[in-house]
């Protein structure tokens, strides 16, 4: 997995977009409909992509100090 | 005047104004001017006003154009004396009614039809009539009580003496007992003696409340200076046939103060000397609540005056007997019936009283409407006045949908009504200021709150950039970001499904102020708690417990502390889990909390400078977005974009394979400004950055620069052009009239009372340009609270799970489930005290300023003013 996985989300976000803009349904509303859908997608793919690739090549590795008090036994 | 009124002239009108903008939640609707040029005629104008009220679609203001400013103190004088008369009514209707309330208030839960076409004069005379009457009755019962008790003390006190004075064969019995009463008999029974020392004495009973005779005793005591026979004969307690006239609450409010009071009482004999003296003790007796009554020495006499007072009531045999019960009947029937029809008339109005308070205050509001309605001048003749000068003028603004409703209005009155309207499409800075509609966006219950946000602000300027339809996302984004778990979001968003599941019948329950606002923002809550559940998926935090939706990229190899990273895998979405257990979390997650928050700050930021560009363009000022937003977008960009650019390179970078330390951005930012044109080694991120960063820094100077200085000379250069256009004209006319050209010098913005010169536009756009220069810097900074926040919120939760939750789990024994239940009930708690309202209300007013200072300062004026109707429902 690379950063062009940033890009690939980037097109099909754009094609979301595309989709709302002309999918949404005549009348007083059509507006409201596509500045929110088009804004949701925009701003949940910027999250995504963000943490992508903030994680992409990490500068530092966490670190646990003891082992004996794991998480996995609740 | 009649072609003005006509539909087709009308809907020509609209017609050719162009094409509207979009009518939505992104502008304010398009609105009319229309004026109504009223007959002189004040039941035509209030008739009128009511119809306008129906139709519902109107906003009245006032006629500000010129040529109504001389005359204003003429027309506020006429105004005054036409409306005098109606308010006066309306004034005396309200006090009856106010009256009337009170004494109906208890009887009958009125009918709510409403009466709707009495007019104000039927419903005045009505009101008033049945107060008369109402008045009328109850004072004719008080008189009859009043008269009723006079009688009664009269014969209590006539029988009282008779009693102490009875028949001769009764007499010697008194000899015996007392020294005094045999003086007195003495006198009584052998008339007046010349020794006797109460020669020509009158004689009074007195009927006086008991806790006054003594008084009445002292007082009469020190004034004729113990020159008085003061004698308590009997003491009387209340009659109970007295009791049931009022066991009514209604009649008796309504009769308070007219009946006696003052039981028990007592009968005096009192021995005065002197006619005058006598008089003048009835009067402190009267004024002290009794009653006096003259007693003759006479015992026939006496006994006649009561055979003609029984006489007045009926049945003399039971009158010696108090309290007689065929005498308290008889009162009963007379004061029953007229009870009964006081009551009968009340109920007859507290039926009418509800539609009649309705009808008062709908008149109000309709001559609040009537104070809009300009007044012709009177002082001209006839023949002098125009048009605007003999009718009355009612303007007001109407939404152009709406425009057919005020067609039919004017159809409907053409013979007597004329109709202008002025289109307005889009706003300028020349408008009048008469002329400046107001703001108009339809929301429905979804999109109310989210404009509710904005209007706390500032209502939107006429045919502005709604920043509202924009908040419906971003607002819920950024509170979001702050918020970022989905447990929490989860109970945001149940919330608020359970209040729009029970809608309909919160709507209709009386909430208090804060139920009632949170019941307004249901939808908004349901948008906070959607966009956190996503957020929550992306921080991987539900109640601070991490979710391992796929495999970590990190793995531990046996004894080592550090783990290792997988090669070729990432973690697809969101915040990888490995991160949640480990002690160095909060480096990895504070370095990418602030970088997101940066890149969102920059992107808004830009956002909303990009929105400048519509809003130059529909006020007619297209030069400024070459002059103004576009320097603003390359200095933002230049600055600010090569930041984010930073960032995203910085990220893309394998520093570990690359073998170099990876440059701390904040020394590459500082550097660059710093120390122009050269990079240290340690800074180096790319090749060719030197070259890069001198061209950035150098754009965002010169577009500062720009900033300041392209908007004051493309106004002056607009401004010689379009004179430069006018002169040739005015030359000509000029020349042909003798009359000297206009002045030179430089004004701009005329319109108004204040015009700018030269070097107002220089300081104003020297002010506009160093505030956005440093704002770029504090709002990208100010940005860094959406880390700060989210910070705080992951804190917080992780201590209410690993102090209130997980201690729990670790007592071992029988006493483990009772420990989990009392400590979940606990943390319950917290979470929905601490992190769901208090964290909740935190997130939601942080993310309220992003938008209202770093967003709204961008592109917004907000200063419009809301469409408000005139509604008469």
């Amino acid at each position: 997995m690379s950063g062009w996985n940033v890009v690939w989300g980037a097109l099909v976000t754009g094609g979301l977009c595309a989709g709302s803009y002309f999918g949404a349904p005549r009348g007083e509303n059509q507006t409201v409909i596509r500045t929110s859908l088009i804004m949701t997608l925009v701003c949940c793919y910027l999250m995504w992509a963000i943490t992508y690739l903030a994680q992409l090549h990490p500068i530092i590795n966490p670190k646990k100090s003891d082992f004996a008090r794991n998480a996995d036994t609740l | 005047m009649n072609e003005l009124s006509s539909p087709k002239s009308g809907q020509l009108i609209v017609r050719c104004c162009g094409v509207c903008l979009s009518a939505d939640m992104l502008r304010s609707e398009n609105m009319t001017h229309v004026t109504f040029y009223l007959p002189d005629d004040s039941h035509f104008v209030v008739e009128f006003i009511m119809r306008m009220g129906q139709l519902g679609c109107f906003m009245p203001v006032t006629d500000e154009s010129a040529g109504v400013k001389e005359d204003r103190r003429n027309s506020v004088t006429q105004k005054v004396a036409f409306f005098r008369a109606e308010k006066n009514l309306l004034e005396q209707a309200s006090r009856l009614l106010g009256r009337l309330d009170n004494l109906c208030d208890e009887l009958v839960p009125g009918d709510q039809s409403l009466l709707w076409n009495r007019s104000l004069y039927t419903l005045h005379s009505d009101v008033q009539r049945h107060w008369e009457e109402i008045e009328g009755m109850i004072s004719t019962y008080a008189d009859l009580a009043h008269q009723e008790s006079k009688i009664s003390d009269w014969m209590l006190a006539l029988q009282a003496v008779n009693e102490l004075w009875p028949e001769p064969a009764m007499l010697e019995l008194y000899r015996t007992n007392s020294e005094a009463a045999e003086g007195m008999l003495r006198d009584a029974e052998h008339g007046e003696t010349e020794e006797s020392p109460f020669l020509g004495r009158e004689w009074t009973t007195v009927v006086i409340e008991k806790s006054k005779a003594l008084t009445l005793e002292r007082i009469l005591w020190r004034w004729l200076h113990g020159n008085i026979y003061f004698h308590v004969l009997r003491e009387m307690q209340e009659p109970s046939s007295m009791a049931s006239h009022h066991d009514d609450d209604a009649l008796k409010r309504a009769l308070a103060g007219l009946t006696e009071s003052g039981w028990p009482r007592d009968v005096v004999l009192l021995m005065i000397p002197g006619v005058e003296l006598a008089r003048k003790v009835e009067k402190i007796v009267e004024a002290m609540g009794g009653r006096a009554f003259a007693v003759s020495k006479d015992q026939a006499q006496r006994d006649h005056q009561i055979q003609h007072l029984a006489a007045l009531h009926v049945d003399l045999e039971e009158a010696s007997t108090w309290p007689s019960k065929m005498l308290s009947d008889y009162l009963d029937k007379i004061l029953t019936q007229s009870r009964q029809e006081i009551e009968h008339h009340l109920r007859e109005v507290a039926l009418a009283l509800p539609s009649w308070k309705a009808s008062v205050r709908k008149f109000g509001e309709i001559y609040r409407i009537a104070e809009f309605v300009a007044m012709p001048d009177g002082s001209l003749s006839n023949t002098a006045r125009g048009i605007r000068q003999q009718r009355a003028l009612l303007c007001a603004w109407c939404p152009s949908k709406d425009l057919p409703k005020c067609h039919s209005l004017a159809f409907e009155y053409k013979h007597a009504v004329a109709v202008t309207y002025v289109q307005i499409p889009s706003w300028r800075p020349s408008l009048p200021h008469e002329l400046r509609p107001p703001t108009l966006i339809r929301t429905n219950e979804f999109t109310k709150p989210f404009q509710a946000l904005i209007d706390a602000y500032g209502v939107p300027r006429y045919k502005e950039i709604n920043p509202g339809i924009f908040a419906i996302v971003s607002f819920p984004f950024l509170f979001a970001v702050m918020f970022g778990d989905a447990g929490h979001g989860f109970i945001l968003v149940f919330a608020a499904v359970t209040m729009l599941m029970l809608s309909h019948v919160l709507r209709t329950k009386r909430l208090d102020e804060i139920s009632s606002m949170i019941f307004y923002g249901r939808h908004l809550i349901l948008m906070l708690g959607l966009f956190s559940i996503y957020a929550g998926f992306i921080y991987n935090d539900v109640f601070s417990i991490a979710m391992k939706l796929a495999p970590s990229q990190y793995f531990w190899k046996h004894g080592r502390v550090e783990a290792c990273r997988k090669d070729g895998y990432t973690y697809p979405f969101g915040v990888d889990h490995a991160w949640h257990q480990a002690d160095n979390g909060l480096i990895f997650l504070n370095s990418y909390k602030m970088k997101q928050a940066v890149i969102l700050g920059v992107l808004q930021m830009l956002f909303g400078i990009f929105l400048c560009i519509p809003n130059h363009n529909s006020q007619g000022q297209p030069e400024y977005v070459l002059v103004e937003t576009l320097p603003e977008i390359t200095f933002l960009t230049s600055l600010f974009g090569y930041l984010v650019g930073l960032i995203i390179f910085k990220w893309l970078v394998d520093w570990k394979a690359k073998g170099q330390n990876p440059p701390s951005l904040l020394n590459v930012f500082l550097e660059m400004m710093l120390r122009f044109g050269s990079v240290s080694p340690e800074n180096k991120m790319f090749p060719g950055q030197v070259a890069l960063q001198k061209i950035l820094l150098s754009i965002a100077v010169c577009s500062a620069a720009a900033l300041f200085l392209g908007k004051p000379f493309a106004i002056m250069l607009m401004h010689r052009l379009r004179r430069r256009g006018y002169q040739i004209i005015n030359d000509e006319i000029s020349a042909a009239a003798a009359i000297p050209p206009q002045s030179d010098s430089e004004q701009f913005n005329c319109h108004e009372e204040d015009c700018l010169t030269t070097g107002d536009i220089f300081v104003l756009q020297g002010i506009h340009c160093l505030e956005f220069c440093l704002s770029c810097v504090s709002q990208v900074a100010s940005y860094l609270r959406l880390w700060a926040l989210s910070l705080a919120h992951e804190q917080l939760s992780q201590v209410l799970l690993d102090l209130v939750l997980l201690p729990s789990l670790r007592v071992q024994g029988l006493l483990r489930p009772v420990a989990f239940v009392f400590c979940s009930l606990v943390w319950l708690a917290l979470t929905i005290g601490i992190m769901i309202m208090m964290e909740g209300l935190s997130a939601f007013l942080h993310s309220l300023r992003l938008h209202w200072v770093e967003f709204n300062s961008k592109f917004y004026q907000g200063d419009g003013y809301p469409y408000e109707p005139f509604v008469l429902s």
